[in-house]
């Protein structure tokens, strides 16, 4: 018995990959191949590696790097250069960079944020930006809320995340700039997010399907596989991030996919980087959950918030699933494990668990194609 | 089964010992029963059943400590082993050498059981995971120090018997403090309540955290209030430079214990400090020194905790 679908291609608005530097923990093939066999065909990358992409040349390597594999990627330069200096957004758009990011946490210093912001909208370049502020989320570990008090662990407190909106929107309204606001975590997060889309303001929101998925308590087993940047915070703020998905203010899903080696991952929760992998789960686990844990969502509501708007937000044309997607099995189930998953991390909060659907096979202009 | 060494019954159902919180009211019972044996038999001067002997015991103090580290090897020894000490101050991450590998190698040269300090919270589930000896925990971050709490709740019991309904303040650096935390989930289990007080720059941020036996008060002297016993923590100077405390003067003023603070609390109640005290800033001397003081008891105590807990953990009946 088999219950065969075809999805149009996801696209996800922030993955991150360790190439250059890291590529003991995924190379752009590799991410790539994770990516494809997690029923996504366009992928915006992340720039933070070491070095991170911050000039032209360093786009059209990505670019070359990502050539004859089954995903597109799209690469997302770094909006600041070493020492707080703007990066050349003019010529990283014209060399492929779908936008400039200013990563996890707002820069300490807002002068130059205003910069950032005044110069990528002169550019044409969509500013993506997790927006926590830095002295609030730096050494916390964990959401702040009961589990990191029983812990004794650091928290990070939604006040990182509302105080840096409250710092970065009225610059957005006064710059107009185009800005993407990754990963949003919290229940105000997404009050505030509301309040400013319905001000008129041109911002976007994504969060990550764990935040979806799970809450703080995954990690009260010091389970390093859920210290992830934002943290998983409470059960309010993820029912409050359903109700942002579900009234539009949160426009996308995004994998938060942060793949880190074995060797780094498997220590201390201190020592610990935060990330898991998440391009070839996402989908199968937001589905195995569907209506149990989470709302029930229709297929087509998934392809909105895991496809069109994410290539809406890039700023790509609308593709239909003959043309550009992925066979689904709605009747099997798969387990991710060493032999199942193809990402080269195994930082897989998902590890052994039974996912259901199981990618098939591609579709690429009306052709079935293998996995690759 | 009957355990020889102690004359009573004596199985825990943990392996390990990351911490307080997970330990049923009957492992607790059994903890406490047979650390009074021993604290009997130290009364005494017995020589103890050579439980440990043969028993290959490493100390990991991946954190300073003279206390608990002198504490946990007259236990040791007590017993009959003869411990290995692993001691740096730096962790080992700064040496490139990552936890999982330095407990691993140390496994290799033979170890039955680890007795760790660490400065990260969660190092001893890290440990029984990734190595097969046993873990007892001697301090994690700011999660746990189970070891101080048991000795704590044993003083207590020594002098209240029996800990339901009992009230117990706790007053400092609640936040950072994981005596304060192995202490709540102790005195939770035996079925005290327990109130905290410190500068709200210290204070749980979440007080629901702790379950419904734990409050925060509003004052000191709510806090103290009729408490059957009341626990002074120890103040980190650094508290001041990492701006969350303005100076020891005004500390001791608004949260130090004096006699007349003490006469809030029930006549005759315990007061206690795991050490070492900022003499005059937690507590004024008299009162530290005075009758109603049990700290050195604590420290008694502390080494018959940790014999049981090594004995009912790792030791072999002999």
């Amino acid at each position: 018995m088999s219950d065969l679908r075809l999805l149009r291609g996801f696209c996800d608005l922030g993955a991150a990959f360790g190439e250059p530097g890291s590529e003991q923990a995924e190379t752009i093939k590799s991410g790539l191949r994770a990516a494809a066999r997690g029923g996504y065909s366009a992928l915006a990358l992340e720039p933070f590696t070491d070095p991170p992409i911050d000039t032209d040349a360093q786009v059209q390597l990505v670019l070359t790097r990502a050539q004859g594999s089954s995903c597109r990627i799209l690469p997302i330069a770094s909006a600041a250069r070493e020492k707080g200096t703007l990066s050349e957004m003019t010529l990283l758009r014209e060399a492929g960079a779908v936008g400039v990011s200013l990563g996890d946490t707002l820069p300490r210093n807002i002068a130059f944020l205003r910069s950032v912001l005044e110069y990528a909208t002169q550019s044409g370049s969509t500013v993506f930006v997790h927006p926590s502020e830095a002295s609030l989320s730096d050494e916390g570990m964990v959401h702040e809320g009961e589990v990191a008090e029983r812990l004794g662990l650091r928290g990070i407190p939604v006040d990182s995340e509302t105080i840096g909106l409250g710092i970065l929107l009225p610059l957005v309204h006064r710059t107009r700039a185009r800005v993407h606001l990754s990963r949003l975590s919290s229940r105000s997060g997404v009050e505030m997010v509301r309040s400013a889309k319905a001000s008129g303001l041109s911002v976007t929101a994504d969060t990550g399907f764990r935040h979806l998925l799970l809450n703080d308590h995954a990690v009260e087993q010091f389970d390093v596989n859920h210290k992830v940047f934002p943290p998983l915070r409470g059960e309010d703020d993820r029912q409050a991030l359903w109700e942002g998905l579900l009234d539009g203010t949160i426009d996308a899903i995004c994998s938060m996919h942060r793949p880190v080696s074995a060797e780094m991952k498997n220590a201390e929760f201190a020592a610990s980087p935060y990330g898991a992998i998440g391009l070839e789960t996402c989908f199968a686990s937001l589905v195995t959950e569907n209506g149990r844990t989470i709302p029930q969502v229709e297929l087509a509501q998934w392809e909105q918030w895991l496809s069109h708007h994410p290539r809406k937000i890039l700023g790509l044309a609308p593709i239909e699933a003959e043309q550009e997607g992925t066979w689904w099995d709605f009747e099997a189930t798969w387990i991710p494990s060493d032999s199942t998953l193809v990402s080269r991390s195994r930082n897989c909060p998902e590890m052994g668990r039974a996912l259901s659907p199981k990618p098939v096979s591609l579709c690429r202009n009306g052709h079935e194609i293998a996995l690759p | 089964m009957t355990n020889v060494a102690t004359g009573i019954p004596g199985v825990l159902s943990i392996r390990h010992l990351p911490g307080l919180r997970e330990v049923s009211r009957q492992d607790l019972q059994t903890l406490l029963d047979t650390a009074q044996r021993f604290r009997e038999g130290l009364d005494r001067q017995e020589n103890f059943p050579k439980s440990l002997a043969g028993v290959s015991v490493v100390n990991l103090f991946f954190e300073n400590s003279t206390r608990t580290r002198l504490s946990f090897e007259t236990a040791q020894k007590k017993l009959g082993a003869s411990p290995m000490n692993f001691t740096t101050s730096g962790s080992s991450a700064a040496k490139g050498e990552s936890l999982r590998d330095t407990a691993r190698n140390i496994e290799s040269m033979g170890a039955d059981v680890f007795v760790v300090r660490h400065q990260s919270a969660g190092v001893p589930q890290f440990l029984a995971k990734h190595t097969k000896a046993v873990v007892i925990n001697a301090g994690d971050g700011a999660c746990e120090h189970p070891t101080q709490g048991l000795l704590d709740a044993l003083t207590m019991r020594q002098h209240l018997g029996d800990l339901a309904h009992r009230e117990v303040a706790i007053i400092g650096d609640i936040r950072h403090s994981r005596v304060a935390r192995s202490n709540i989930w102790a005195l939770s289990t035996l079925g005290a309540r327990v109130r905290l007080w410190g500068p709200a720059t210290l204070l749980p941020r979440s007080p629901l955290a702790f379950g419904p036996s734990v409050s925060i008060a509003q004052s000191i002297e709510e806090a103290l209030e009729g408490a059957d016993a009341v626990m002074l923590l120890r103040i980190q100077h650094e508290r001041q430079s990492s701006g969350m405390l303005p100076s020891l003067r005004e500390y001791r003023q608004s949260f130090g214990l004096d006699h007349s603070r003490l006469k809030l609390a029930r006549p005759g109640a315990l007061v206690l400090h795991p050490g070492p005290i900022n003499r005059g800033i937690e507590v004024v001397s008299e009162v530290a020194d005075g009758a109603q003081s049990v700290i050195l008891e604590q420290v008694t105590n502390g080494v018959a905790v940790r014999m049981a807990c090594l004995h009912l953990l790792a030791g072999k009946n002999p």
